[in-house]
């Protein structure tokens, strides 16, 4: 009997033995190529890698604004491409296609930034290197997420030179990564939160000067675009001046301008886009064939524009002739690095000329400033090489001047279309049968069924279906 | 002085019984009751047999014994007191090594030296033990009764699977598989032969030779559909084993299996069991100290099966294509309304006409039956050799097994190969100690695709073309062989596993055991596009980037360890009680490694990917290793009262890592009760009703099946790309801080009743309902996310399960006859939806997946009026009645109507068998009813892939013309607008899924004892059989397959020889 209870006892232990130690392991099981809250975002650079991809999700929709635009033309292929022509008359079914996939891609950037803002206070720092780390991506959050709502608001909310003027409706603020239902603030509210948010990154103080990072003067920048959508002229010129000044005119000039299409290092840059297994295929989508042609061209009346000594003009056309089209300018810039079978690396966001042209446009605006305005204009376009501005325009011909001079930088990169919101009532030739008069709903674009049908507090935009089968 | 069993022997029996029977399902069973002479206790033994004699006291010697013996044989069938034949009974002549176990039927042929006055006894467990004096016999029948009140003198049960305690199944709902008839199936996948196994254990076949079927019991307890949501628990020898890794078993190689239904049965396994358990116990050695080697071919054909449709032949299908006016098509290319419209003027008009007529002519001259073509009838074949032996105190069994099957199309093959061991070790009289180990090779190969299939070639291709005719119509520019070899793919799985259980007996009343077990399953597959493809020569890349090759590894590791003390204890005779604490643990880690590289031309080596390559076609690694555990603790309690009344309740906390460790706690209980009127005093020597016991349990138990940490917690994981100089992690979901897990309660009620010692009835009733729901479910953009998983809604399943069986044994010595049937029905409801009344998983759908009041596997669609004569077009009746016109009128959500059930809610089995003298006959049918599915309608022809062959008679049936009446099918003209209605199900496209099949027959016949003396003993047992699975579908879902919904993939029959022998 004592035999029998000491084999038990010795059994049950080889069996509680070999049990124990496994037992033993917390079932806080880290995964191996996973990585769970409280133990995955604690280092500066686990922050970092978190931000990268809040950076890389940011969609790159300036060939569809490009498009949406008078920068281009069709041509005799555009037929061939019902999707892009439907986009280029500006079809309802076009743009709420096109909006389905910008909306939660500028609102999944934002959620990326909310994860991140979430967890900074998590992170541990060891050195100054990483506190200096940490006020980075402090910074590089607000700017970001305010970029994304800037973005948001010109694209979806009524601008505020409209009759609503800043209480029209303007988007969704998401302060928290959460699932939840949220109105639209208004403009003047989205405004606020954005400079907000521009003031947290200015109080951080980045200090890096790598462009594929939102840096201090990416903030400067576009609190200076942010001031004068709102229509405060003063400050929005104010600090694009001193951006100006202290970055220097020298970067408008010749050399500088060609290393932001095929270098890696440019002084004009302020911001880019830099996941370049993305950007291989940035504006693919003009290209009908690499021999045979594009879908659409640069019109003649743009193209002539640029004249034979401006360092621009060997980068934005490429003039071309095919059997099937004869002569025609097709756009150059990313188009020309495919047409050259250079791998197209970066996308520029935010320049330098950005804030010449804030700058410029807040001068004449508030009236007081057409000389300044003018001075400045043609200090830059001497450095690229382009005519100078008549000293004697004024007011609304000046405006008109420094607009059309905007859509030469800027051809093909989707800014045109933001101004043509802005200012379509004086900008918009009503004859145009394509591009919808200053009076269009489609001005303000569709929010999309994703949001629509599973948030009750949204409110749609006027005259875009609100119903999934309504179209 | 305590009066014990010196020993207790449970012994895994299998392979072959006495009487020949080759692939037994044998339970457990006590040993022969002999005394051991050493052995100073004494044994109690009583029977009230009126035909057998108890018997008591010390035997003499073992040598002494020998003396005076001569070669004699008995045979007989040992049945319970139902009268329902029992397996696996010991059956030995005392004091001697020769013994056997009764088979599936009970019968038992035992042979070896003997001499009158022998004591023959019969054993197994809960069964009172009998014992009959030998005097010479050749037929010894016996009844064996229940003896609960025994359980309480069972010293050491070797039971690797330590959670099948014996109380959990006199309450809660635990059924057998016949493994007889599931091995008479000639079939590979173990799981779908389980179809028809068992009620409510539904086996749905997918696809092709090779596919995984979905397997469930009592439907799906989840909204979320797949496997990890819905899948039961495999537990093979006791630990947790892989779907994957149970459809590699060797059914032969298997002693039992259990399928746990209810809450009562499945607590024990704690929340890893929220959607039932499957318990397979593998074969185990003899202890007679003889050995057996058994080998069994299976050696047949796989048929063709049948044909999804019946398609045109060439005279019909160049009239269709004359009406349908496709340029690209021979029938009106070359007819003389394609030359009248184009050439009205030409003057060689009447010459063109003739020389096309004169086409045509010689292509109508062609029929190729491309089904016939294409489909084969492949080799089926299995080869088993097992070896079986031991003594009382080291047995083992050890097995080989070789499986090929070939499929439908050329290139579809599946092999298998696995080896078994098992060793039984007694350790002293405190108890035993067995090891399993198995390992196991499948390899299947198939030629179909995603975007392309051989097997749809039988309904494309046309019946004028032929395999070396040229250019075909069908497929513009190519050949026939350039549709042949597109695609390769190959999957194959290793598995090895080893279970090892440890039972120890300290005292009396307590039992002590553990089991530990690994399974490792390493699955590996290429997915291979040739450079010669026609898709690849068509893609437009040089040369060097042609070839696409995709491997994967996939490790599935499974470490299970359960450690268990059962105390039992009998009070006043009449009081059982049961007290039983456990430890488990269960962790399971995956590990996938995949790559994905262009380049390799036609080979499929990963040495040859083209890593110089970037863009669409540079070369891409995936990975992802995920790891989780499950810890738990666990009590069980039960009362039996006079072996009448039961009590039984256990409860099972669980721990998973998958949640953060202020929710990881989980529980699962269960409460259930019995009773059996049957055995008061009074009633047993009622010999009309036999048996009648009553018994319901009530459960609830959480479930995180299919639930990953990334839908609870922040979780993050990096991509493959950069953003500048960093790499990008990424946020996998939306998590949802609040996600609970799902909760199901279970209420469950049965009532057996035995008649006649030969009818025996069943009926189940179920209701389960799972509360918080899980499903990934739209979430607004603004968040960032799309989906996101919630608790969402109130799911439930009821269901009942009636089952009857007649054995007609002992009305003709020569006679066996058995007929059992079931029927199994479950209902499914969408009980509520917490934020809304109809769910939409899809903005874009206009069909709700999930609407509170209606079961969630419904087939929404639009209820048909009729064809439009003028405009060739259905007409719809919507909301209201209103009528809608394809392309014109606006389809709302209120349109779509009900059209059925798309798993259907019946399904039942009808299993023959019969036996006269030494040949047997067994037949199963399984059918299903009450579903229904949208027709595949590819082979319904438009004018725009006419060129592909059409279903036969469309040129009747279908709208062409104006005026056109009573046509099923509508005009194969109509607007791309048209279109998305026309995708709908509606009433007219959706046909009654139901099916009756003959799952398995088999006609056995086994050599007589005359014939096998003539090998002088040299093979002890043999038998052949012609067996068949799977032999006929009737169905009225008239085109193609009823189950799968596919046109090229239906069950195919089998049909093969069998020969068994035991040496």
């Amino acid at each position: 009997m004592r035999r029998r209870f000491i084999n038990t006892l010795l059994g049950s232990g080889l069996l509680a033995a070999a049990a124990l130690p496994l037992t033993g392991c917390s079932l806080d099981i880290p995964y191996d190529n996973q990585f769970s809250d409280p133990d995955a975002i604690t280092t500066p650079e686990t922050g970092r890698e978190l931000l990268a991809y809040a950076y890389s999700s940011i969609p790159n929709i300036e060939f569809d604004l490009a498009l949406l635009s008078d920068d281009f033309q069709p041509t005799y292929w555009a037929s061939r491409n019902p999707t892009l022509n439907n986009e280029y008359t500006w079809q309802r079914q076009a743009l709420i296609d096109l909006s389905a996939s910008v909306w939660p891609e500028y609102y999944s950037v934002i959620a990326t930034v909310n994860a991140l803002t979430e967890r900074i206070p998590d992170i541990k720092v060891s050195s100054d290197a990483d506190r200096r780390e940490v006020a980075d991506l402090t910074s590089e959050c607000a700017t970001l997420k305010a970029y994304c709502y800037f973005q948001l608001l010109r694209l979806y909310a009524a601008d505020p030179t409209g009759p609503q003027g800043l209480e029209a409706d303007g988007i969704v603020l998401k302060d928290r990564l959460v699932m939840e239902d949220l109105p639209r603030s208004t403009v003047s509210e989205c405004v606020a939160e954005i400079r907000r948010l521009l003031d947290v990154a200015a109080e951080s103080g980045h200090q890096g000067t790598d462009p594929s990072w939102l840096t201090a003067d990416a903030t400067r920048l576009l609190r200076a675009e942010v001031e004068l959508y709102a229509g405060n002229y003063a400050e929005a010129a104010e600090m694009a001046e001193a951006l100006l000044n202290e970055r220097g005119y020298s970067c408008f000039g010749p050399d500088v301008y060609r290393n932001l299409w095929d270098g890696t290092q440019c002084d004009e840059r302020i911001f880019v886009y830099n996941n370049p297994d993305v950007s291989q295929s940035f504006y693919q989508g003009i290209v009908y064939d690499t021999n045979t042609g594009d879908y659409y061209s640069v019109p003649e009346s743009i193209a002539t524009d640029f004249t034979e000594g401006d360092c621009r003009t060997v980068w934005s056309l490429c003039p071309a002739t095919t059997s099937a089209l004869g002569f025609q300018y097709f756009i150059g810039k990313y188009n020309k690095l495919r047409r050259d079978k250079q791998e197209i690396m970066l996308i520029n966001k935010m320049r330098l000329s950005a804030a010449l042209y804030v700058a410029a446009q807040a001068w004449c605006l508030d009236g007081t400033n057409h000389a300044k305005a003018r001075e400045a204009m043609n200090r830059y376009l001497s450095l690229r090489g382009a005519p100078l501005i008549d000293d004697s325009l004024t007011g609304d011909a000046l405006l008109s001047e420094i607009l059309h001079q905007k859509q030469l930088e800027f051809l093909g990169e989707g800014e045109r279309w933001f101004d043509l919101k802005h200012y379509r009532a004086s900008l918009l030739n009503e004859s145009s049968t394509r591009i919808p008069g200053a009076s269009d709903y489609r001005w303000q674009w569709p929010i999309p069924k994703d949001e629509y049908l599973y948030n009750q507090q949204m409110v749609q935009n006027p005259e875009w279906p609100t119903s999934s089968y309504d179209l | 002085m305590l009066r014990y069993l010196p020993s207790f022997l449970l012994l895994f029996a299998g392979g072959v019984s006495s009487v020949g029977m080759p692939h037994t399902a044998i339970a457990q069973i006590f040993s022969p009751q002999y005394i051991d002479s050493q052995s100073p206790l004494e044994i109690p033994v009583n029977s009230n047999s009126t035909d057998t004699k108890s018997t008591q006291g010390k035997s003499s010697s073992a040598s002494r014994q020998q003396q005076g013996r001569v070669d004699a044989e008995i045979k007989g069938i040992v049945t319970d007191s139902s009268g329902e034949p029992l397996a696996g009974v010991a059956v030995a002549v005392k004091g001697t090594h020769y013994g056997t176990l009764t088979d599936a039927d009970g019968r038992y042929l035992l042979r070896g030296k003997m001499k009158k006055g022998d004591t023959i006894s019969f054993s197994a467990l809960s069964m009172k033990p009998v014992e009959v004096a030998y005097t010479g016999q050749k037929t010894i029948d016996t009844t064996m009764e229940d003896d609960s009140s025994q359980l309480n003198e069972i010293t050491v049960t070797a039971e690797s699977n330590i959670n099948n305690l014996d109380i959990r199944s006199r309450s809660g709902v635990v059924q057998t598989v016949d493994m007889k008839r599931l091995n008479e199936k000639p079939m590979m996948d173990i799981g779908l032969a389980l179809q028809g196994s068992v009620p409510g254990l539904i086996v749905t076949n997918t696809g092709e030779l090779g596919s995984k079927p979905t397997i469930r019991i009592r439907g799906n307890q989840s909204l979320r559909a797949g496997d990890s949501a819905n899948e039961p628990l495999y537990v093979l020898d006791g630990k947790v084993i892989s779907a994957d890794a149970f459809r590699s078993l060797n059914p032969q190689d298997i002693r039992e299996i259990k399928v746990l239904k209810d809450a009562a049965a499945c607590a024990l396994y704690g929340i890893k069991a929220a959607n039932g358990v499957i318990e397979i116990s593998s074969k185990r050695g003899s202890h007679f100290g003889t050995v057996d080697v058994t080998y069994s071919l299976n050696m047949g054909v796989t048929l063709k099966g049948r044909r999804g449709v019946e398609v045109m032949k060439s005279a019909e299908k160049l009239e269709l294509e004359r009406l349908m006016m496709n340029e690209a098509t021979p029938g009106y290319r070359y007819s003389e309304d394609y030359y009248r419209k184009h050439y009205p003027n030409d003057p060689n008009l009447p010459t063109m006409i003739a020389q096309g007529a004169a086409v045509l002519d010689s292509l109508r001259s062609i029929n190729t039956d491309w089904f016939n073509e294409l489909m084969r009838n492949a080799l089926y074949q299995s080869h088993n050799l097992s070896v079986r032996g031991g003594n009382e105190q080291f047995s083992y069994f050890m097995s080989g097994n070789l499986s090929t099957q070939g499929g439908q199309i050329e290139g579809n093959n599946t092999l298998r190969g696995s080896a078994r061991l098992g060793v039984d070790l007694t350790l002293g009289k405190i108890g035993y100690f067995t090891l399993s180990m198995d390992g196991a090779y499948t390899d299947t190969d198939t030629p179909n695709g995603s975007s392309f299939t051989p097997a749809s070639l039988v309904y494309n291709l046309n019946p004028y073309e032929t395999r070396d005719g040229g250019k075909l119509w069908s497929y513009p520019n190519r050949t026939f062989s350039d549709l042949l070899y597109q695609y390769s793919s190959n999957s194959t799985d290793k598995r090895g596993g080893i279970s090892a259980s440890l039972n120890l007996k300290p005292w009396k009343d307590l039992e002590v055991s553990g089991v530990a077990g690994l399974d490792y399953l390493l699955n590996e597959s290429t997915q291979f596009t040739p450079a010669s493809s026609y898709s690849e020569q068509q893609s437009g890349f040089s040369a060097a980037e042609l070839g696409k090759l995709n491997k994967n590894k996939n490790t599935l590791l499974n470490f299970t360890y359960n450690i268990r003390a059962v105390y039992n204890h009998i009070f006043d005779d009449r009081h059982d009680v049961t007290l039983s604490l456990n430890h488990d643990y269960y962790l399971t880690s995956a590990d996938n490694l995949g790559i994905t590289g262009y380049g390799v031309g036609d080979h499929p080596s990963a040495a040859l990917i083209n890593q110089s390559l970037t863009g669409a076609r540079k070369p891409a690694v995936s990975s992802l290793k995920e790891k989780t555990a499950q810890l738990g603790v666990g009590a069980v309690a039960g009362y039996t009262f006079d072996r009448t009344y039961d009590l039984f309740a256990t409860y099972k906390l669980d721990a998973s890592s998958l949640l953060p460790s202020d929710k990881r706690w989980n529980a699962a209980w269960a409460a259930g009760l019995g009773w059996t009127p049957s055995n008061y005093h009074f009633m047993q020597a009622n010999e009309v009703l036999t048996r009648l016991n009553l018994k319901g349990s009530y459960g609830s138990t959480a479930s995180l099946a299919g639930v990953s940490a990334a839908q609870t917690i922040g979780t993050f994981a990096y991509l493959e790309d950069a953003y500048a100089t960093s790499r990008m992690l990424q946020l996998l979901a939306l998590y949802n801080r609040d996600l609970k897990p799902e909760q199901t309660t279970s209420i469950d009620a049965g009532l057996q009743i035995g008649l006649f010692h030969c009818l025996s009835l069943d009926f189940q009733w179920y209701r389960r309902q799972t509360a918080n729901a899980l499903l990934d479910v739209p979430v607004a953009a603004s968040n960032g996310f799309s989906m996101m998983k919630r608790n969402i809604g109130i799911l439930r399943n009821d269901g009942i399960e009636a089952g009857f069986s007649l054995n007609l044994d002992k009305l003709h010595p020569d006679w066996l006859f058995r007929l059992s049937s079931n029927v199994a029905y479950n209902r499914n409801l969408v009980v509520d939806l917490y934020y809304t009344d109809k769910l939409y998983t899809s903005d874009y759908s206009l069909i709700p997946d999930f609407q509170v009041g209606k079961a969630y596997d419904i087939l929404y669609g639009l209820r048909q009026t009729g064809i439009n004569s003028v405009t060739g077009l259905p007409i719809f009746a919507g909301k209201d009645g209103r009528e809608i016109e394809p392309g014109k009128t606006q389809l709302t959500r209120d349109d779509f109507i009900s059209l059925g059930h798309l798993t259907p809610p019946f399904s039942g089995t009808v299993s023959l068998g019969v036996t006269w003298r030494d040949l047997e006959l067994d037949a199963d049918f399984y059918w299903v009813a009450g579903g229904v599915r949208q027709y595949n309608y590819t082979y319904v022809r438009n004018r725009d892939d006419v060129n592909y062959n059409a279903l036969r008679g469309l040129t009747e049936t279908m709208w062409f013309e104006r005026g056109d009446t009573g046509k099923k099918y509508y005009s194969p003209f109509y607007s791309s607008s048209a279109i998305e209605t026309l995708s709908y199900a509606n009433t007219s496209n959706t046909g009654c899924s139901d099916y009756l099949r003959l799952s398995m027959l088999s006609l056995r016949y086994r050599f007589p004892e005359s014939v096998l003396r003539l090998t002088r003993n040299v093979i002890k047992y043999a038998s052949v059989a012609i067996q068949a699975s799977n032999l006929f579908t009737l169905t009225p879902y008239s085109e193609s397959d009823p189950e799968t919904g596919r046109l090229g993939a239906s069950i195919q029959p089998v049909i093969t020889m069998n020969l068994s022998l035991t040496f």
